[in-house]
């Protein structure tokens, strides 16, 4: 599906784009790309030669990288850029008070967004984690920004119209979000973090077609797109052969890239294949033994699979990577917690919360574990928190259901069920459970409905 | 972020121990009305002379100086001395001198050397011009000395007349009022009573300086014509040209307008408010130029809305300012309130700025201030605030905009700071007791705020914002009664403002008495009907009573008065809409309410009244899926109520007997084309309708039906749903009583 000509363009691309998305400070955007840029196969690369820009980029512009500044706003910009690095946000924010060049703006808003979010955690931090919590506060940063932003909308470059689409997100305006977002992929590709936001908004199957008919009128051929679309097939959980479809053309030219490496053992994962899974994961960690990002996933996988000694070798050795990463604490939270030390466990899920509020899976885990513990106040607590940060977990959705069972609250657990059906049409247990509740409910024919679909299902 | 212990602990505290020590206060402690005394004293040393010839103005008889008597020279001198005060106003002493000898322009004394060596001049009328020089260069001593030299060699009225105001510059009150006694003077000499009564003023003595001024204006039944005109108030006889006899050729403020302001004032401590507000109308209708009452009027907020344009659009600046009538016209109009006439006071604010180069004055600059404060455009307010307070940090009148800009942009380390700048320099006045509570409001320390507002209001019992502070530490506590009676003695104080009657029928409401919540919101409504937020109120009324289409009515006008005059970020808009959604919602034309919804949801996303509304429409028209993700949303409000929590059980009854997934396919999210889908034109939408009444009925017609299919799905269900309904899901106005109030503190 895709030429030698195109990857070798789709190579400059990756390699103008994190200079690009450096420039602008979007680290998560960057960090993809070289990840891509990795697997590329060596013949596309000329390393006999010396990598200069000019030889090897002809597709950058200087504009690129320097628009047109005023020397005094190149100076801030610097400056600004170098304080962002070092997450101090108010600062860029107040250096940059006052500027609208593009770029700048962006990077004044993008600081106090991020400076909203940090104070935002900072003022939940010392609340105990449990059913006694009071709210997530807001971020406090998000109407200034949409107020600075909206009046110039039609105005915005790229990365300003991803910043607008996040706000607008956390504004729940799911329609104009996505259409910031989409002209924003669309003006740049290479921006990875936008597309993510894109895929936030996307929960059902007919939205991800939704979101697949509009892209494919906007961006004909694209591999950005495809790596989206791929991605997206996973997180909303849509059958394996729609992952496939798209990942298999790209495969072979990104082999040895360690991104699309971890997506292909997370297919087999959402797959139930887990064996394959496992497979894959030991093959990254033998090649990037110090990258943490998904082994929670690959720690899930390994409890899953009840192999308790792989699972503590992979505890020890985060630990020693870092045992103060909320990926660390999870893992060893799991590991805990499939020796049935579900106290241990519990703690270190929190721990894992206290370094990061957003952390949905362990929101999920934790709200596992009391269930384990029979508290299930603390658990509904918990899987509310996931669903408030991602609402297409269908395993907080999943536990909610069961939590309400446990007290009793059959029509609870029903609309629950229902939601963790909605994401997950093709999952057996999910019509069960659904089942069972209609049979407590005493409506016999819709019990029986569904468990004929979940039968259905387990034929196929 | 901030150290704990200033959020937490009360640090202004410490600020008492200033008010004990501080010599401001002691100023203000023996002049209650420090501002308006001063004022005097700048008038009449401005121009001594000019009219103590003006004594035959009353009925009494005062002997004329002789012709060549040395009064006309010194009319002259201070002529000369005005124009120096006006030159050397505000420089410091050194300055002055420097200057003086510097330019040619500002050396009257040496003017005055010229004069005083014409040799023709007697002793008498060398020693004038000394106590004249020395009055005016504030040697009190040298003054008194030279003055009662003078009496003892003439005994006449005017070298009584300037001993009084020797006494009276050294604020010995008593000793003057003494000697005008003894010298009978007062009922020689109208400019003697006037002392007199300014003496009385000092002293404290109201009634006594009303006795001396006259409890009403003595000139009042003469024509004023023939006053003003009256040959002998010059002194001089020879003088025929009416023209130049005129006040306005004159140029100086009349006696008879600054009588009538001391009255006032009199009055005013007297607490016989409507004496006073007339006495001060008279002060500027004589004597335009008298600002002092025009100040007086505006700062204790004396004239309603209405009548306060009308008066000051009507005074006779042509007759008394001639060519600076529209300099003056300009500079009153903007003291006028921000409600209504917005392009006028624009146009005004220009014309002073660019017409008359007085963008630089702070009192143009406050007026800048005030309009973008009524706009509710805190920020740009806040701009203009420190501005002036970078040019004259003692500025009181702007203070109170600052603390409000301050308060709503919850910069509450900027508010700590200020209030304790002002505790610092400014212990003696009103406005500094009012940051101080403004702080504890902000950081809701409701019984300390009270305390502090009410040392404001001690200080100062015509202070308008620290009375309604005072009433919102009680409303913000759910207190109504004692909010009630504050914001009532506040609008017995305060005549002129509408805020607090609207305040009182808040307070009604939101115990449901919706009828004495209604008489108070028609009073305020009688005092100003072009408050958006008033008409806010309003329509809520109509909401609680069921009377639809007079709610929308009446929102409808507030978002006519709002367009263009609410910044998009005032708080108006959310409530207006939110309310609007309501109204829309009874009346059942839910997909008119579901875009207001949207658009009041637009201002804040986390409106869970707003989210519980839409939720019980959708629930309504049987959808439950999105009724109950509304629901959840509304749910995360920690302080929403438990009528979601049963709306939400009820929803989740009725789901087991709705189809297995009774969850909707959402609309597709990702069509939209273009970004703006927001509905700016509904603004216009609902002008139009307003416009139109008819169109409206017709409009309703034609809806009605639809709504009726849509319920009788699930009739039933739907009217007890609508039961609910009628409860605690209505429009309530802001329970945070002190946002709604920020705008006009």
């Amino acid at each position: 599906m895709f030429s030698e000509q195109d990857i070798h363009q789709f190579k400059q691309q990756l390699q103008k784009a994190i200079l690009i998305c450096r420039e602008h400070c979007l680290y998560n955007s960057t960090k993809w790309v070289t990840e891509i840029l990795d697997g590329i196969p060596e013949h596309f690369l000329n390393n006999d030669q010396p990598f200069t820009i000019e030889s090897n980029l002809p597709l950058l512009t200087t504009t690129d990288l320097t628009p047109e500044l005023t020397a005094t706003e190149f100076d801030k910009y610097q400056r600004a850029q170098v304080l962002f690095e070092q997450c101090q946000f108010d600062n860029v924010a107040a250096i940059l008070k006052g500027y609208t060049a593009p770029r700048l703006r962006f990077l004044r808003l993008y600081a106090t967004y991020l400076a909203g979010e940090k104070h935002k955690e900072e003022a939940t931090q010392d609340i105990p984690v449990g059913p006694t919590e009071i709210q997530p506060k807001q971020n406090e940063a998000l109407n200034g920004i949409y107020e600075e932003l909206r009046p110039i909308r039609d105005s915005l470059d790229a990365f300003n119209l991803y910043l607008y689409g996040i706000v607008l997100c956390k504004r729940e305006m799911e329609k104009e979000a996505a259409a910031a977002l989409l002209e924003s992929v669309k003006m740049y590709e290479y921006n990875w973090s936008a597309w993510m936001q894109l895929g936030t908004l996307a929960s059902t199957t007919k939205q991800f077609y939704d979101l697949k008919e509009r892209l494919d009128q906007e961006l004909e051929k694209s591999i950005v797109k495809n790596l989206f679309l791929a991605r997206l097939a996973l997180e909303i959980h849509l059958p394996s052969n729609v992952f496939w479809e798209f990942m298999q053309p790209l495969e072979i030219h990104f082999k040895g890239s360690i991104y699309i490496k971890s997506q292909l053992a997370m297919a087999f994962y959402n797959a139930l294949e887990y064996d394959k899974a496992e497979d894959l994961f030991d093959q990254i960690r033998q090649e990037n033994p110090y990258r943490l990002e998904d082994m929670d996933v690959y720690s899930n996988l390994l409890y899953l699979q009840g192999s308790r000694e792989k699972l503590s070798v992979l505890a020890h050795e985060c630990i020693q990577i870092d045992q103060y990463q909320p990926e660390t604490c999870c893992i060893v939270a799991n590991y805990h917690s499939a020796t049935g030390e579900i106290a241990e466990s519990v703690k270190y899920f929190k721990r894992a919360l206290k370094l990061n509020r957003s952390y949905h899976l362990a929101w999920t885990l934790l709200g596992h574990d009391y269930i384990e513990l029979k508290n299930t106040d603390a658990a509904i607590d918990c899987y509310n928190r996931a669903i408030a940060i991602n609402r297409r977990d269908y395993r907080a959705w999943y536990g909610l259901g069961q939590a309400e069972e446990m007290i009793d609250k059959p029509e609870h657990a029903l609309y629950y069920y229902q939601k963790a059906t909605e994401l997950r049409p093709d999952d057996e247990r999910m019509w069960k459970a659904l089942g069972g509740c209609y049979g407590h409910l005493h409506q016999d024919d819709k019990a029986l409905e569904c468990y004929e679909r979940a039968a259905a299902l387990n034929n196929m | 972020m901030q150290p704990r212990s200033r959020s937490h602990g009360s640090p202004l505290r410490g600020g008492d121990s200033f008010e004990l020590s501080s010599p401001t206060s002691r100023i203000a402690a023996s002049s209650p009305d420090g501002e308006g005394n001063l004022s005097f004293l700048r008038e009449i040393s401005a121009s001594p002379i000019a009219r103590h010839h003006n004594n035959s103005g009353m009925h009494t008889i005062l002997s004329d100086p002789p012709e060549d008597s040395p009064i006309r020279l010194n009319s002259f001198t201070a002529r000369a001395r005005h124009d120096l005060s006006l030159l050397t106003d505000g420089q410091s002493s050194f300055t002055n001198l420097t200057n003086r000898l510097a330019s040619p322009v500002r050396m009257p004394r040496g003017l005055l050397q010229e004069v005083s060596y014409r040799a023709d001049y007697s002793c008498e009328d060398r020693l004038r011009i000394i106590r004249h020089d020395a009055a005016q260069q504030h040697l009190n001593k040298a003054a008194t000395f030279f003055a009662e030299k003078l009496t003892a060699i003439s005994d006449d009225t005017n070298d009584v007349y300037f001993l009084a105001q020797a006494y009276y510059q050294s604020q010995e009150y008593e000793r003057a009022l003494d000697l005008l006694n003894k010298k009978k003077t007062l009922n020689k000499s109208v400019q003697c009573r006037y002392l007199a009564g300014l003496c009385a003023i000092g002293l404290e003595n109201w009634h006594d300086a009303l006795d001396y001024l006259g409890p009403d204006n003595p000139f009042a039944d003469k024509n004023a014509h023939l006053l003003m005109y009256d040959d002998s108030r010059r002194g001089n006889r020879v003088v025929t040209d009416i023209t130049k006899l005129d006040g306005a050729s004159d140029g100086l403020i009349k006696l008879e307008s600054m009588m009538c302001y001391a009255r006032g004032n009199a009055y005013l401590q007297l607490k016989d408010i409507d004496k006073a507000k007339s006495c001060f109308k008279e002060a500027l209708r004589v004597d335009v130029k008298c600002y002092d009452a025009l100040d007086a009027l505006i700062q204790y907020n004396m004239l309603e809305e209405k009548i306060e344009w009308e008066f000051i659009m009507t005074l006779p600046y042509d007759e008394h300012c001639g060519s600076d009538s529209d300099l003056f016209r300009s500079l009153y109009m903007l003291q006028l309130k921000r409600y209504s006439h917005t392009a006028d006071i624009q146009l005004a604010q220009k014309k002073a700025e660019e017409d008359h180069c007085l963008k630089k004055s702070l009192d143009v600059m406050h007026s800048t201030a005030r309009t973008l404060l009524a706009e509710c455009k805190y920020e740009e307010c806040l701009d203009i605030c420190q501005e002036i307070r970078k040019q004259d940090a003692l500025y009181t009148k702007s203070i109170p905009t600052y603390i409000t800009c301050l308060y709503e942009l919850k910069m509450k380390d900027e508010l700590y700071t200020l209030a304790q700048e002002l505790v610092d320099r400014l212990n003696g006045k009103a406005v500094t007791w009012h940051a101080v509570g403004m702080y504890y409001l902000y950081i809701k320390k409701y019984a300390e705020a009270r305390r502090y507002f009410s040392q404001a209001t001690s200080i100062d019992q015509y202070f308008e914002d620290s009375w309604l502070g005072y009433g919102h530490t009680f409303a913000a506590e759910k207190d109504h009664d004692p909010a009630i009676s504050a914001y009532i003695t506040c609008s017995k104080l305060i005549p002129g403002s509408h805020l607090p009657y609207m305040y009182i029928g808040v307070q009604y409401m939101e115990q449901n008495m919706l009828d004495a919540g209604y008489e108070y919101l028609k009073r305020s409504a009688g005092k100003c009907n072009s408050d958006p937020f008033l008409l806010n109120e309003i329509a809520v009324y109509h909401y609680q009573t069921k009377q639809y289409p007079l709610a929308l009515e009446n929102l409808r006008n507030a978002l006519k008065l709002a367009k263009d005059r609410q910044s998009p970020r005032s708080n108006l808009w959310e409530k207006l809409w939110a309310n609007f959604g309501h109204v829309y919602r009874r009346m059942r034309k839910y997909d008119r309410a579901l875009k207001c919804f949207r658009l009041a949801l637009d201002k804040n996303p986390q409106n869970s009244d707003v989210h519980g509304a839409i939720g019980l429409i959708y629930h309504i028209q049987g959808r439950l899926g999105k009724a109950l993700i509304e629901y959840n949303k509304a749910l995360r409000d920690p302080k929403s109520d438990n009528t979601i929590r049963e709306l939400i059980e009820k929803a989740l009854q009725s789901n087991p007997s709705a189809p297995i997934m009774n969850i909707e396919e959402p609309d597709n999210i990702f069509s939209l084309r273009n970004g703006t889908d927001i509905l700016e034109n509904y603004v216009n939408e609902e002008l139009a309708a307003l416009e139109s009444e008819t169109a409206n009925i017709a409009d309703r017609l034609e809806e009605q039906p639809s709504s009726h299919s849509a319920l009788s799905n699930n009739d039933l269900e739907g009217e007890s749903i609508l039961q609910y309904d009628e409860g605690d899901l209505s429009p309530k106005e802001d329970p945070r009583p002190k946002l709604s109030s920020k705008d006009w503190l």
